[in-house]
């Protein structure tokens, strides 16, 4: 059944159909979530809230733009919203602790676990639209004008936030590489005294 | 930093495989060629999307996703069970009903409340109030005279308007045709017969039925009420079969 299908069944509250469109976008929802919140519990409930709200206003759905693309603006703007209130209540996030389910690879080489927890702590830097622009660039390889379609604004802005979050992220790797750098004589230099 | 690479320098991470025109491109490519900077910012931002990319998020695993599905479904069905219960009645219906009722109600509360609170009505209802105290006192003088007249009237506490209209008794027939030629007589206006009841003593300007009052029916200071009940209430009925012939004689 094709998919304009499965959401015309699920406007007409067809729950099957709908938790057919669910299986069908739970994993990317999921990945945007946590890649905007940081927080792999946080980001599973975000992507319910999405399926939640989506299924709540599917009547709502008038097809101008793609369901996927009115999935995704839904996600986005739950993620956004969970950041305001987490901001406005003060609950501080940590981003060296992300804990994303599965990421416990015994056989991942340490240089492999250093990369990916410097990156974190670069992406934790990021605005959460810049996040959400990374995500849907490069892991979901959209253009600039299907990434305003999702998040809103025009395709300009999303090609300078895309920039600026790049920009963003080398500098604050380099930074740490120099951190190593010089460190790592002081560390090679006492453990040759000892 | 150059001009030519502050210009190149924006585009950079669009170069590669990016969303840049053909010119941008050519310009990007020609300057690259030339600029060992901007080679290497280049690089290091390559560099950067080449880690993202690396690091994409694994899977959760089929454990997570099937716990993910059992909540979701869950929450689902109670939403949809929510959305197929009706709404309630009165939730259904536009808010500007409810306003539209709530001001129809105050505009009847002021039009009921508001003769007695505005200023100009109060003397009215002062001198009503102060006519009904007065009312009695000349209802008893009045009275006075037609028991004087009438020592065998054996009705059990007749009201004052019937004291007041009851005539002495010349004779029986007359007495009916007295009343029957002012039953079939058009009545005084209700003004009339509030003023007849409310103050009895004040009607000098008010008309009179001279014509009866001259016949003896009743005092001459006395009006008659125009109230059918208690005017036959002291007749027999053979009395009233009389009265009620008369009546329909004349109509």
């Amino acid at each position: 059944m094709t998919e304009t299908n499965l959401v015309a069944r699920a406007q007409q509250g067809d729950l099957p159909a709908f938790e057919e469109l669910v299986r069908k976008y739970q994993r990317e929802i999921y990945h945007l979530a946590c890649r905007i919140v940081h927080d792999a519990e946080e980001a599973k409930d975000m992507a319910q809230q999405t399926f939640l709200q989506a299924y709540v206003h599917i009547r709502n759905f008038r097809h101008q733009s793609q369901f996927r693309t009115w999935l995704f603006r839904i996600a986005i703007n739950q993620c956004y919203n969970f950041l305001k209130s987490r901001k406005k209540f003060g609950d501080p996030v940590d981003s060296q602790d992300l804990n994303v389910a599965g990421e416990d690879n015994p056989q991942e080489g340490l240089l492999a676990a250093e990369e990916r927890r410097r990156l974190y702590a670069a992406l934790e830097l990021l605005p959460a639209k810049q996040r959400a622009v990374l995500t849907l660039k490069l892991e979901r390889g959209l253009s600039y004008q299907e990434i305003s379609q999702e998040l809103g604004g025009t395709a300009g802005a999303a090609r300078v936030n895309y920039c600026q979050a790049v920009k963003t992220l080398k500098k604050y790797l380099r930074t740490e590489e120099n951190h190593e750098v010089a460190v790592r004589p002081y560390s090679t230099k006492t453990a040759g005294l000892s | 930093m150059k001009w030519p690479c502050a210009l190149i320098q924006p585009r950079l991470p669009d170069y590669p495989d990016g969303e840049l025109s053909p010119f941008w491109k050519r310009r990007v490519e020609a300057h690259l060629k030339k600029c060992p900077e901007c080679r290497r910012e280049l690089e290091e931002l390559s560099e950067v999307v080449r880690l993202y990319q690396a690091e994409p998020l694994p899977d959760p695993g089929p454990a997570f996703w099937q716990e993910f599905e059992q909540e979701l479904h869950l929450k689902l069905a109670q939403v949809n069970q929510r959305q197929q219960e009706p709404a309630p009645r009165l939730g259904r219906l536009p808010h500007y009903i409810f306003g539209a009722a709530a001001l129809a109600g105050v505009v009847a509360l002021a039009v009921y409340l508001g003769p007695f609170s505005s200023p100009t009505s109060t003397p009215k209802m002062a001198q009503l109030q102060e006519e009904a105290q007065v009312a009695p006192t000349q209802t008893t003088r009045v009275q006075e005279p037609s028991q004087a007249l009438q020592p065998s009237a054996a009705a059990p506490e007749p009201p004052p308007a019937i004291a007041k209209t009851l005539p002495p008794e010349p004779n029986s027939t007359e007495k009916i045709k007295a009343l029957a030629d002012r039953l079939a007589r058009p009545g005084p206006r209700f003004s009339e017969e509030a003023k007849v009841s409310l103050a009895a003593g004040k009607l000098e300007s008010a008309p009179r039925p001279s014509s009866l009052g001259a016949q003896g029916l009743w005092p001459e200071d006395d009006f008659p009420s125009w109230d059918v009940d208690a005017v036959v209430a002291d007749l027999s009925p053979e009395e009233r079969a009389d009265l009620k012939r008369r009546l329909e004689s004349r109509r």
